[in-house]
């Protein structure tokens, strides 16, 4: 085993979203930070929007499943017992690098759940105490997006115009606007401008397949080279094995395999995970010893459970004039919060999220859209029904909250291991009768919008397997160390130098996209921890 | 992105070919799956391993599902010995077209992985060919680095939804 002999003095581990902003925030507090991520860095010359088999490289070494991708510096996920499959990309940007950079923030209502509604729990921290750092936030990753939105209490001005919404965004307001219910242009992390030394985005439209221009704003364009500038280090191929212990129980560093696959340990004298809920809570029960033999940090039986990933459906509408879908950002049109908020009267709790996305190229066409739905036949009605759907769908999807639920878990699996023979996390993952409800009533209203919008037909997806964008919950925070993990400053209850910004750290699980709060969660704990050091 | 490889023989190469112009026949001036070459896809993702972002650990992960495996080999060669011997031996050439596709359902009911990965790598290879993106009406070239001009929207029907006033509860 190889020793760094040196004691850094915070050692994060995940250079995705929270990782990054985290250490963006300690190194311009002059902290000495350095942080491990087993992914490189993204080569922006080979991205796939850049050559003509883009999508069939969708298909292969750029689909967000690790399984399908199973790059080596992926690891593998046994699914066999979950509704939905975890998605993520394991390099620096973190699956920022896959994201569609809808930017929505949580409502203030997500974070008293048990109070509103009787359900879950109540977050330690507020919308309001959050506020600070998602301006913050967004002044750092720039949004583009429209002030006013009704959908949340007054937000600071966004930093550029909205995107533009193009046919199919027009096409989807009509019946918005027809219904009578709320809409509004997406906050996007898409530059419309040019933006901190970044592009402005070209409406090139398959964001997931990685940005060329630096338009969107994924981690390694944003916080990266300001965290660098300020003397973070960041060291790639580093696979982080477990973290180590003193005999104090304090965190001691971690042991990984390096990019030549030899096993180094680094010693710090404060652990930050940011390897996202699944795998933060794999890193962290294979981190196991006499002094915490269920893993680290699980005093309260909580790592892993809870997890939360948000169900969703698609419904598909078909139209008898071209969308031009697959112009602009995949994922920011615009959306709705109109069946956001509980009403009871609907027969279930929490509520959902209309967003209207874009369409692929032909060959998701042939597959089902991105929707997914039903592949087309092959055969002579191949060329009838290809030709029906072509540049004719708009899809939206209906994003769920996702109440917390113990028995939604990661947990490790027994046999399976990654290229390096760590153990692999297994996760289980049923939708529950309150989400299915809640499905079932975004379904039927979303065919009612695609109506009002004008569509011939509809198809539905009732709810989408490959669709775990969103992976939250598994290392809860609260005050309560028997029903929590971490407490409101990230900070383990059971290892006071051990502390989680990622979206493990979530109590619920909110109807949005959770990128925004995410980051603005790292940079409320990376404040936290700046003042428990005194600076 | 693909180092492709080899994995058929010629006979093999030849019926898959005929069988592809099934999956995506010749229409309205557009060209059969088998006639533009999409065999040689089909037979390279099956052969071959790709990567992107690879460390110096060349070795795919074990857990690897991506062409390159033998298994998806094997699924290939096997389903093809299949529908020859659905067909009988050497005519599936010499069928109409409704009884090639009598066969083909019937392959496709016997063995529905091997059908059902050979249809995804039939579409796959045959709508990524920027001539058939051409004659969709598409502009047959990468997203990048041109890019799209997109309008944006007549938005003052969000009067409206300022009208409403907020969706959301104070908390």
């Amino acid at each position: 085993m190889g020793d760094d002999k040196d004691i850094v003095d915070v050692l994060v581990i995940g250079a995705g979203p929270s990782g990054a902003a985290f250490t963006w925030s300690l190194s311009e507090a002059g902290f000495d930070v350095l942080c491990l991520e087993q992914g490189g860095w993204p080569d922006k010359t080979v991205y796939p929007q850049l050559f003509d088999d883009h999508e069939v490289r969708r298909q292969s070494e750029w689909h967000p499943d690790p399984n399908v991708r199973g790059l080596p510096q992926d690891y593998p996920i046994n699914v066999d017992e979950s509704d939905i499959y975890p998605l993520m990309h394991n390099a620096v940007g973190g699956s920022s690098i896959h994201w569609g950079a809808h930017f929505p923030r949580f409502h203030p209502s997500d974070f008293r759940m048990r109070t509103l509604d009787g359900v879950g729990e109540d977050w330690p921290v507020s919308y309001g105490e959050l506020e600070p750092y998602f301006d913050l936030n967004d002044r750092m990753v720039g949004v583009a997006g429209l002030d006013g939105d009704t959908a949340y209490p007054p937000k600071s001005p966004r930093q550029m115009p909205p995107l533009p919404l193009g046919v199919l965004g027009e096409t989807m307001l009509k019946g918005f606007d027809r219904l009578g219910w709320h809409w509004w242009p997406s906050d996007s992390a898409i530059n419309t401008a040019a933006y901190d030394g970044r592009d402005a985005c070209n409406f090139a439209g398959p964001c997931e397949l990685g940005c060329t221009r630096g338009a969107k704003a994924t981690a390694e364009v944003t916080y990266w080279p300001k965290a660098l500038a300020n003397g973070a280090r960041l060291a790639t191929g580093a696979r982080v094995r477990e973290i180590t212990v003193d005999a104090d129980g304090l965190a001691s560093g971690v042991v990984y395999h390096d990019s030549d696959g030899s096993v180094r340990e680094q010693r710090a004298r404060h652990v930050v995970m940011a390897c996202n809920a699944v795998g933060t809570a794999r890193l962290l029960l294979n981190s196991r010893s006499p002094r915490f033999p269920d893993g680290l940090a699980n005093g309260s039986g909580l790592l892993g459970r809870n997890l939360m990933m948000h169900p969703a459906a698609m419904v598909t509408g078909v139209f008898d004039h071209e969308i031009d879908g697959h112009k602009g950002p995949l994922a920011c049109a615009l959306f709705s919060h109109q069946f956001y908020e509980t009403d009871t009267s609907r027969g279930f709790v929490r509520g959902y999220g209309f967003q209207v996305v874009r369409t692929f190229g032909p060959v998701a066409n042939a597959l089902g859209g991105v929707g997914g739905h039903e592949r087309l036949p092959w055969g002579q009605g191949h060329r009838i029904a290809f030709s029906e759907l072509f540049n004719r769908c708009i899809t939206v999807a209906i994003v769920c909250d996702d109440l917390p639920e113990q028995s939604n878990r990661v947990e490790l699996d027994p046999e399976l291991t990654d290229g390096d023979g760590i153990p692999a996390p297994r996760v289980v993952y049923k939708t529950s009768d309150n989400s299915r409800k809640m499905l079932d009533h975004g379904i039927a209203r979303a065919r009612e919008l695609m109506e009002a919008a004008g569509a011939g037909r509809t198809m539905v997806n009732p709810q989408v397997t490959a669709g775990g964008w969103h992976l939250l919950g598994t290392a809860r925070m609260g005050d309560d160390p028997g029903s929590s993990v971490v407490n409101a400053q990230g900070r383990s209850h059971d290892v006071p130098n051990l502390y989680v910004v990622d979206a493990s750290i979530f109590v619920t699980g909110g109807a949005v996209n959770p990128t925004s709060t995410i980051q603005a969660l790292a940079l409320h704990v990376a404040d936290a921890f700046k003042r428990s050091a005194g600076k | 992105m693909t180092a492709a490889k080899k994995v058929l023989t010629d006979a093999q190469r030849g019926l898959l070919t005929q069988v592809l112009d099934r999956i995506v026949p010749a229409d309205g001036g557009l060209p059969g799956a088998g006639e533009i070459g999409v065999a040689e896809f089909v037979e390279g993702a099956s052969g071959s391993v790709s990567g992107q972002d690879r460390r110096p650990r060349e070795e795919p992960a074990p857990y690897s599902i991506r062409g390159g495996n033998p298994s998806a080999t094997r699924l290939l060669v096997g389903g093809l010995k299949l529908i020859e011997l659905t067909a009988g031996s050497g005519a599936f050439a010499e069928l109409d077209g409704d009884a090639k596709d009598e066969v083909l359902r019937a392959v496709e009911s016997e063995s529905p992985e091997f059908f059902a990965e050979l249809v995804r790598l039939t579409y796959v290879g045959y709508y990524s060919q920027p001539r058939i993106a051409a004659a969709l009406g598409l502009e047959a070239r990468p997203p990048q680095p041109l890019g799209f001009e997109l309008e944006q929207a007549d938005l003052s029907p969000l009067d409206n939804v300022r009208k409403r006033g907020p969706v959301y509860r104070e908390a």
